[in-house]
């Protein structure tokens, strides 16, 4: 067993150091290659973190959609008109709202406060 | 940069039948896709300030540069405010790729100093260049695009919906893992999909906050005329309200800078008409498409034949779309 640091405390210092030292030293194209490298590694981070709690719940949304925890059977229902009835469409577009959430509880925490125009 | 300078000087000349200097080239950005550079060139005629636009390599051009400056043409002759083409060159050899010289105009171009221009303007700048990109895009609509290249036309001769819902099927089925998210949508575009349009249109299909260029006067350019086809109005309407063109100001919904009924108002009294229903039809189609494109991006990656961190993040980007397109579906 390590040490603490942990695995994700680690990424966050690689990350905040990419961020805060790396980048301003850079300009052009490789500035830009680093600061995406910074916000990859600050999304594994929080992927190390939250990905099982995320991924236990997408499975529950996934089988609440079309009784399946395979995204690929889920989209396949979904092509094929599972959610063309107007009350299936308002539940199912929630629940696959959520799934998203879930995601972007990693790629992108804060995304979601949009409510549409 | 010495090297393309004297390069650049002596195709001047030529082209211009006077000795011709080019003073202070400078690059002013560097896309995945084309390198931008201002000059001045200077002759006995005087300085004038020009823009050059290079594709650094032909294999990687939607619109040949001959193609984009006829259209660029078309456009100015219609009213759309566009910077003026001095000289194009289909040669490689000159500058390493295909080019050409237009007129530099000044102002910002940058997003977020755009909307910060906006912001120490007061509101009716925003909504003023809204409307001046409604009327803009009036205008490149009612061009009759029987007048433009053949290379317009998509190579599926498809037309504009059918084209588009063709994309998204081939995305979705490109897709390493399955999006359910995007199958709902697709589901959705094909059985909501409007009729084709009674007549195509020249679209620019990338007009948005990044691609025009504004001063405190407002609107002064619309840039980037690659991604030019024959297709469908409605979806140029739609293109400038996506959410990512407004970084962050998300309670404006054309790029940031101001309202949809802005664009729309100044668009019909400019001579277009706007089917509300159709412009939302495209709105979820060019979300889900960008969307799944991030993915094609990533799998660019994987393959190898481009590989680039940039690519390789995009993937972890298509949730933003999915919500949004799902957020356009309430």
């Amino acid at each position: 067993m390590h040490q603490p640091p942990s695995a994700v405390e680690l990424l966050r210092t690689v990350a905040a150091t990419l961020a805060d030292d790396v980048v301003p030293a850079l300009d052009g194209p490789v500035q830009h290659r680093a600061r995406v490298a910074a916000n990859i590694v600050e999304i594994v981070a929080r992927e190390v973190e939250l990905g099982d709690s995320v991924r236990s719940n997408e499975v529950r949304l996934l089988e609440a959609i079309a009784g399946s925890d395979d995204p690929s059977v889920v989209a396949t229902a979904l092509r094929s008109g599972a959610a063309d009835d107007p009350a299936e469409h308002d539940r199912i577009r929630q629940l696959l709202t959520d799934i998203v959430r879930g995601d972007l509880s990693i790629a992108k925490p804060g995304y979601d406060a949009w409510d549409g125009d | 940069m010495s090297d393309a300078t004297s390069q650049l000087a002596a195709w001047l000349t030529t082209q211009r039948s006077t000795p011709t200097e080019v003073v202070d080239l400078a690059p002013v950005s560097a896309g995945a896709r084309r390198f931008n550079a201002l000059f001045t060139a200077r002759s006995a005629a005087g300085d004038e300030r020009l823009a050059l636009t290079m594709i650094p390599t032909a294999a990687i051009q939607l619109l040949s540069v001959a193609d984009e400056a006829a259209v660029r043409t078309l456009a100015e002759q219609a009213g759309v405010p566009v910077p003026h083409i001095h000289h194009v060159c289909t040669d490689d050899r000159v500058l390493g790729g295909p080019f050409f010289c237009s007129t530099a105009i000044d102002g910002e171009t940058v997003p977020r100093r755009v909307l910060r221009l906006v912001a120490t303007n007061g509101d009716d700048l925003g909504e003023r260049i809204v409307g001046q990109l409604g009327e803009a895009l009036a205008h490149l609509h009612a061009i009759d695009d029987a007048l433009a290249p053949d290379a317009l036309s998509p190579e599926s001769g498809s037309p504009p919906i059918a084209e588009a819902l063709g994309q998204v099927d081939q995305g979705l089925s490109d897709l390493l893992t399955a999006s359910p998210a995007f199958a709902f949508c697709a589901r959705w575009l094909e059985r909501t999909a409007p009729d084709e349009p009674a007549t195509t249109s020249i679209v620019h299909s990338d007009v948005r906050n990044g691609n025009i260029i504004v001063g405190p006067d407002g609107l002064r350019a619309i840039l980037d005329w690659e991604g030019s086809r024959r297709g469908d109005a409605a979806e140029d309407l739609a293109w400038t309200c996506q959410r990512m063109w407004r970084f962050r100001e998300d309670h404006l919904t054309v790029g940031g800078l101001g309202s949809f009924a802005a664009l729309a108002s100044a668009y019909r009294s400019a001579g277009g008409s706007v089917d509300e229903e159709r412009v939302r039809w495209w709105r979820v189609l060019t979300t889900v498409r960008w969307g799944l494109g991030m993915a094609g991006q990533s799998r660019s990656h994987l393959d190898g034949s481009f590989p680039s961190i940039v690519m390789a993040a995009s993937a972890r980007r298509m949730a933003e779309l999915e919500f949004d397109a799902l957020q356009l579906l309430r």
